[in-house]
């Protein structure tokens, strides 16, 4: 059992001289790697470019709606293609006199789906059939394609003579429906 | 209670629709309407916003209920309590129409008074008027029946 360990002890640097050099080749590589960047995913947080007073108006000759999108600052993310604009405030007239009018802290406006997220203090002014709505929550969907609006968060509802609250709604600008999640209370003034 | 006419109307549910056309609220899942001293409650409600400004509901439920404190000019507390596999509450001509399986118990001070049941039981809130339309009797005979319950006036 001696001559055997003392056998393997004879080998011992001879290891640990193999281990030391496989491990500065592949701190090495590593390195390598990040110089030229290769492992580094795209940053969704670096910019490209950015626009002061964002000012986006755009028609829409398939639903005949006229949209328009402003902000304080618009920046560019390439990563997602997003526009991350400041203050903003949307404008939206129908032919049928439909009219959709918004504004919060923060919106997403991503071209590729014709989305627009927005984000904290938003509030949604719409008229549809000549009936105002309007509409408080942390964060809303404007998907412009099916032209609905929805959120998944808590939202504060009012129209004349009723007010409402939920766990999130879907307004669909073209039928007005509106339909909301989650536990719903609708308060109905009585007629004066 | 009169005053319930002048109350505003409550509802609470777990989902809810609105179609601007036809100006109709469509409530489901656990569905409560308060109206003052109303309540109904159902598992559906289908509640339509008239041009005048009234509102006719439709409740449906398993069965749907209903509950109205009544008017008694003194300190006896009247209720009337009623059921149907559908409730439809009129708020302009302040009718309320139970139908499928009608049933209708009147307590003054929580002791059954009165107790009517039905196919069809129409209660006209204003002036207390009831109508009943009769349910095939136990025997099996075609003539529709009504039963009604009246409870004396305790000495």
């Amino acid at each position: 059992m001696r001559a055997f360990f003392s056998l393997i002890s004879q080998f011992v640097p001879l290891i640990v001289t193999f281990v030391l050099a496989g491990a500065s080749y592949w701190l090495a590589a590593q390195s390598e790697i990040d110089l030229f960047g290769l492992s580094k995913k795209a940053d969704s947080t670096t910019i490209d470019s950015y626009i002061n007073q964002f000012n986006l108006q755009s028609k829409d000759f398939k639903n005949n709606t006229v949209s328009m999108l402003q902000g304080q600052r618009a920046e560019h993310h390439p990563a997602n293609d997003t526009w991350v604009i400041s203050t903003p405030r949307i404008q939206r007239v129908q032919a049928d006199g439909g009219l959709l009018t918004g504004q919060a802290d923060q919106a997403l406006y991503m071209p590729k789906t014709d989305r627009i997220d927005l984000n904290q203090n938003v509030r949604i002014h719409s008229v549809s059939g000549g009936v105002p709505t309007d509409i408080e929550t942390a964060h809303l969907e404007i998907d412009q394609s099916k032209n609905t609006v929805s959120t998944r968060f808590p939202v504060k509802g009012s129209r004349p003579g009723q007010t409402f609250t939920a766990n999130g709604v879907v307004m669909n600008q073209t039928t007005g429906e509106i339909e909301t999640q989650g536990n719903t209370n609708i308060r109905i003034e009585a007629k004066p | 209670l009169q005053s319930d006419s002048k109350a505003s109307i409550t509802i609470d549910a777990n989902k809810m629709t609105y179609s601007e056309k036809n100006s109709i609220n469509v409530f489901s899942g656990n569905v409560l309407l308060t109206r003052g001293s109303l309540i109904i409650r159902g598992d559906k409600l289908t509640l339509t916003q008239r041009p005048d400004g009234t509102q006719f509901a439709k409740v449906e439920g398993s069965p749907a209920k209903f509950r109205q404190q009544r008017d008694s000019g003194n300190s006896d507390v009247l209720m009337i309590n009623g059921s149907g596999n559908t409730i439809e509450f009129d708020g302009k001509t302040a009718t309320v129409t139970f139908s499928g399986k009608a049933n209708i118990q009147k307590t003054t001070n929580g002791d059954l008074t009165e107790e009517i049941s039905g196919s069809k039981i129409v209660y006209e809130q204003n002036t207390e008027f009831l109508s009943v339309t009769g349910s095939t009797a136990d025997n099996g005979s075609n003539t529709p029946r009504v039963q009604a319950v009246i409870k004396p006036r305790k000495e």
